[in-house]
């Protein structure tokens, strides 16, 4: 540092430069700030502002969609994967009885399978629609029911296409959802829209 | 009287371009980024040194902290030589943190950010002169700084479980994609400065730009801490 470049403020201007400094950034943060980011509003200006709209629309997002998620496995049972669909399902509460909208985006690896699946009760439909980017996958949508011993899974449907869509009603309750396995030698994206009273798993 | 006009439409420039980096960089990185890094598999080094330059370029918070960092440095050495300490410093907590899977909270990571911007404000201003009666180790203070400014990088950077295979290489291409995108943007930031010292109004407005600075510490480090008792 060269000090003799920098001048020396008196006592009186440094105070003044800090409070103002803090003052400013306090009354930032309360009006603007964290209701736009968070929805906290104790001065009832964010609201005002119409900024505490910002925060829910970013909330719902979350809730609805979770966040569009790009989630993706080099293996089935991957422990980061494993921890990224959690931290996906942590983000939304999974109470029953809402019906959730999502769409996530998962990229299967070259020569890999995996699986996304959804816990739901008896008797609930769930709709869904989802397409690669073209390229051919093979699945099976398949369910195993809750308790279900020695890997006992009911399949569905199988088949091996580029998109399917329809809506299935859960003949029990547990786990239902797809495998995908990718044979190709290019990673495939596949995007799955689902709807219905589910609480999603993700990633397996 | 031009001179002040040029000054007044520079520094403008330069907080329209901190407040544009402001609405792309939100927090860590965007979609599109975040899109490549989930899918990436292998080597990828094209990619990583653009993400590494884009992430300094555009995130506003190590820019604040280098614009207090060099506001009084008035000599290309000493510009050399606290730029050098403050990567040697975020180079090492990046590198032993991914490596070493160190994952730090990132909202308190970026509070920690934020309080150094309001502590390099806050001396540049004489504060601790003031208070303390001696001017603490600029040095030291910016090398430390920079391990936290590294943790936050390795942090956000983990978020996105990369692939073990190689990952050394994209990391050693991110952390020199950081340097790049850190010496573009010290070159503009020392364009603007350059020219601003040349006219009085430096002085007087010293004062006021590092009120600002510390204005704009406070609200990220306030920013940060409210994000890690909400979600942290």
């Amino acid at each position: 540092m060269n000090p003799e470049y920098q001048p020396i403020q008196s006592t009186k201007s440094l105070i003044n430069a800090s409070l103002a400094a803090v003052l400013l950034a306090v009354v930032i943060l309360f009006a603007a700030v964290l209701p736009a980011e968070y929805g906290i509003d104790p001065t009832g200006l964010g609201k005002k502002m119409g900024l505490t709209v910002l925060a829910e629309k970013s909330t719902q997002i979350a809730k609805n969609c979770s966040g569009i998620t790009q989630v993706q496995a080099r293996d089935k049972a991957t422990e980061g994967n494993a921890n990224q669909a959690q931290a996906n399902n942590d983000q939304q509460p999974n109470e029953f009885a809402t019906e959730r909208t999502n769409t996530v985006t998962i990229v299967i690896p070259p020569k890999k399978g995996l699986e996304y699946k959804f816990y739901m009760e008896k008797g609930y439909a769930l709709d869904y629609s989802w397409a690669t980017d073209g390229k051919l996958v093979y699945f099976d949508f398949h369910g195993e029911p809750k308790g279900a011993k020695n890997g006992y899974f009911k399949s569905y449907f199988t088949a091996t296409d580029s998109k399917a869509s329809g809506s299935l009603t859960t003949p029990f309750e547990g786990i239902h959802g797809w495998f995908w396995e990718n044979t190709t030698d290019q990673p495939i994206t596949i995007r799955l829209n689902t709807k219905g009273v589910y609480k999603v798993l993700g990633l397996m | 009287m031009q001179l002040n006009k040029r000054t007044l439409i520079l520094s403008g420039l330069l907080l329209s371009l901190l407040a544009i980096s402001t609405n792309l960089f939100a927090h860590g990185v965007d979609a599109s980024t975040k899109n490549f890094l989930t899918a990436n598999q292998g080597v990828a080094i094209g990619p990583f040194l653009y993400i590494g330059a884009k992430h300094m370029v555009t995130g506003y918070d190590h820019l604040l902290f280098l614009v207090g960092v060099i506001f009084f440095l008035f000599r290309v050495r000493d510009v050399l030589v606290y730029v050098s300490l403050f990567t040697l410093g975020h180079s090492l907590t990046l590198l032993f943190g991914v490596l070493k899977g160190i994952n730090v909270n990132s909202y308190l990571i970026d509070a920690i950010i934020g309080l150094s911007i309001v502590y390099k404000a806050f001396d540049n201003l004489g504060g601790f002169r003031l208070l303390l009666g001696f001017q603490p180790n600029n040095k030291v203070a910016v090398a430390v700084f920079g391990l936290f400014h590294g943790f936050g990088l390795a942090t956000k950077l983990q978020d996105f479980a990369l692939p073990k295979t190689n990952l050394w290489k994209n990391l050693l291409a991110f952390n020199v994609g950081v340097e790049v995108g850190q010496f573009v943007a010290l070159f503009f930031i020392l364009i603007i400065l350059g020219f601003w010292r040349r006219s009085p109004s430096f002085y007087t407005f010293a004062i006021a730009t590092n009120t600002l600075l510390m204005t704009g510490g406070l609200i990220l480090f306030g920013y940060q801490l409210t994000g890690y008792f909400v979600y942290g």
